[in-house]
């Protein structure tokens, strides 16, 4: 593994050069912040205020030192936070309504040697889950989204309102398509072990449909679209009111 | 604006019906359904485990009434025992609905009803699509087509006991992104230097990750520790790498080829070399947000098992260790192959530009 690690570091540094170093410490920071959030749940830390405050964290550095531009940065930044928001409000209800928190049925072989009293709270794992899932996905189509529309706008020095949104979605359609086939690949990813062993057990249509741990994995996929979606309509109009 | 807008409400519409629908389907279960009415907690012991997490476990004594099946209409109670954490139980509250099996004379919650919620949710996103200006054709083409494909998967795995995992992977592989790039770029010059890239880029960074690997004997990967510890346990993660890094590298081609593209047009005489160093430029950008979607995708995944170790009292370095080797495996093979996309598709791009654009 360690042989893995430098080879990717090699390669990196080959390709990017010196970028190559401002992106390893910005994974560094990254992974140092996940652990954070791990030691801190596990901790008893209330799990929703620990994660927004590491989200932040993480959105700060996924954007400020990737981003040159500082208007851009600053654009893509605000449309994160407002999406973040959005998401959490959105997650909570439908995982209270939904309980497709923690493990499932298909765990039972890994769980046995464990104490299940853990004393965290699985259901705000899982809304942590979805935010924590989102937070690559949103940085990279709220930082692309405004790129792209800034570069448009500079071009054209009087832009109506309504020019403004429909740049948005002229740039917004790839985003979306991009970003959604990564979030349903990997969804791919996450399931066919699951939808596998699924069907050895035998189960039936419906017992499939309301499986806990497909449906964690579906509401994910659906949630963090729903994030990609709105990016397009908010970065369009912060950069609109930038523009005024 | 005024078609929009009558759109939107039948859209709206549409999708409350089919919310409402799946609320009230219970008479497609063979399995009864009960509808919660009443919860009565009977009794609750707080307790401190060995590694000092405490925890209650409670139960409730759930008291419903029957949704589907001869008994509809008349009531049922059972007992239901749960940690306040749950993680793997459930805690029933008024209004869901539950599914139950029976044994004997006796009913047990088998699990609850969740399509409701699935539906709706789907719902909102079809909404929201329909709310702003996408392109939805073309959406909507890929993903059911990319569904369809993955669906003829699972039936070939399943039918071949996974026997043939990593070729069927490889197979599906190939088509879902031919799919994701003909629908998003059509049949053009930067569909087939996307595809070609992501092929070659793919195979390059899998082939060395798995020799290297090989060299060490996959030292320090719990390769059987896989979700469900499913065998063959290489060909599973190898699967899974696949398909998580498909979407990240597809997204990298596209961008890195169709901006040379645009470039050749607005500088009709410009070298290869020139391209190719353009592409380097701009593909060491993308590198970075590229691999941190990935990161935090790993991550999430894998939180609530990490969580289950940190608590019964494992240090963090074991659990990083027992939990997350192959997400980090799995992320370094992927960052592997992201930085390599970079040089290949400016490569491949350029080439294919200087001769065949002009």
């Amino acid at each position: 593994m360690l042989y893995l690690f430098a080879t990717f570091v090699v390669l990196l540094l080959l390709v990017a050069g010196t970028r190559g170093l401002t992106l390893l410490f910005g994974l560094g920071i990254n992974v140092i912040s996940v652990v954070a959030l791990l030691i801190l749940i596990a901790d008893g830390f209330n799990i929703l205020i620990t994660t927004g405050v590491i989200a932040l964290i993480i959105l700060v550095v996924a954007i400020f030192m990737n981003v040159e531009n500082s208007q851009t940065a600053s654009t893509a930044f605000t449309t994160s936070i407002l999406i973040m928001i959005v998401i959490l409000l959105l997650t909570i209800p439908l995982e209270y309504w939904a309980s497709a928190q923690g493990m499932g049925a298909e765990n039972q072989d890994e769980l046995e040697a464990f104490s299940l009293a853990a004393g965290i709270s699985f259901p705000q794992l899982a809304i942590a889950i979805i935010v924590i899932n989102s937070l690559g996905v949103i940085s990279e189509t709220s930082v692309a989204i405004t790129s792209g529309l800034n570069e448009i706008v500079l071009n054209k020095p009087t832009l109506t309102p309504k020019e403004i949104f429909d740049d948005g979605f002229s740039v917004g359609n790839k985003i979306l398509n991009t970003q959604t086939n990564t979030l349903l690949f990997n969804f791919f990813s996450a399931t066919f072990p699951l939808l596998f062993l699924i069907h050895s057990l035998g189960y039936k249509f419906g017992d499939i449909l309301n499986d806990k741990l497909l449906v964690a994995e579906i509401l994910t996929t659906l949630i963090c679209t729903i994030g990609v979606i709105l990016t397009v309509p908010i970065t369009s109009y912060l950069v609109y009111r930038k523009k005024k | 604006m005024k078609k929009n807008i009558r759109l939107l409400i039948i859209v709206g519409l549409l999708v409350l019906l089919a919310t409402t629908f799946t609320h009230f389907d219970s008479f497609l279960y063979h399995d009864p359904i009960i509808k919660v009415e009443q919860t009565q907690v009977t009794d609750k012991q707080t307790s401190t485990d060995e590694y000092k997490n405490t925890d209650t476990q409670v139960t409730q004594r759930v008291t419903g009434k029957f949704l589907n099946t001869k008994k509809r209409g008349q009531k049922v109670s059972f007992t239901n025992t749960y940690y306040r954490s749950q993680l793997t139980d459930n805690k029933y509250r008024t209004g869901q609905q539950v599914i139950l099996s029976k044994s004997g004379n006796h009913y047990t919650a088998k699990n609850i009803k969740r399509d409701t919620s699935v539906v709706f949710t789907l719902g909102i996103v079809i909404f929201l699509l329909y709310c702003m200006k996408f392109d939805r054709r073309k959406l909507f083409v890929s993903i059911l087509i990319n569904i369809a494909i993955y669906f003829c998967y699972l039936q070939l795995i399943i039918g071949t006991h996974n026997s043939a995992l990593l070729p069927s992977t490889v197979i599906t592989a190939l088509l879902i992104s031919a799919t994701a790039l003909l629908v998003i770029l059509g049949p053009t010059y930067s569909a087939v230097m996307a595809y070609s890239s992501t092929v070659l880029a793919t195979t390059t960074a899998l082939l060395l990750s798995t020799f290297i690997l090989g060299m060490t004997g996959y030292s320090g990967m719990h390769l059987e520790l896989n979700d469900f510890e499913l065998q063959p346990y290489l060909s599973v993660f190898l699967s899974q790498v696949i398909f998580g890094v498909l979407g990240v590298i597809l997204d990298e081609t596209m961008d890195i080829s169709s901006s040379l593209l645009e470039m050749k047009k607005e500088v009709a005489d410009i070298s290869e070399k020139k391209l190719f160093k353009s592409g380097i430029n701009i593909g060491r950008e993308l590198i970075g947000p590229l691999i941190n979607i990935l990161l935090f995708i790993v991550i999430a995944q894998n939180l609530n098992v990490v969580l289950l170790y940190l608590s019964n009292g494992n240090s963090i370095s074991y659990t990083i260790n027992m939990t997350l080797s192959l997400g980090i495996g799995q992320l370094l093979i992927s960052a592997i192959g992201i930085v390599l996309t970079v040089p290949i598709t400016s490569f491949i791009a350029s080439k294919v530009i200087t001769k065949k654009v002009k």
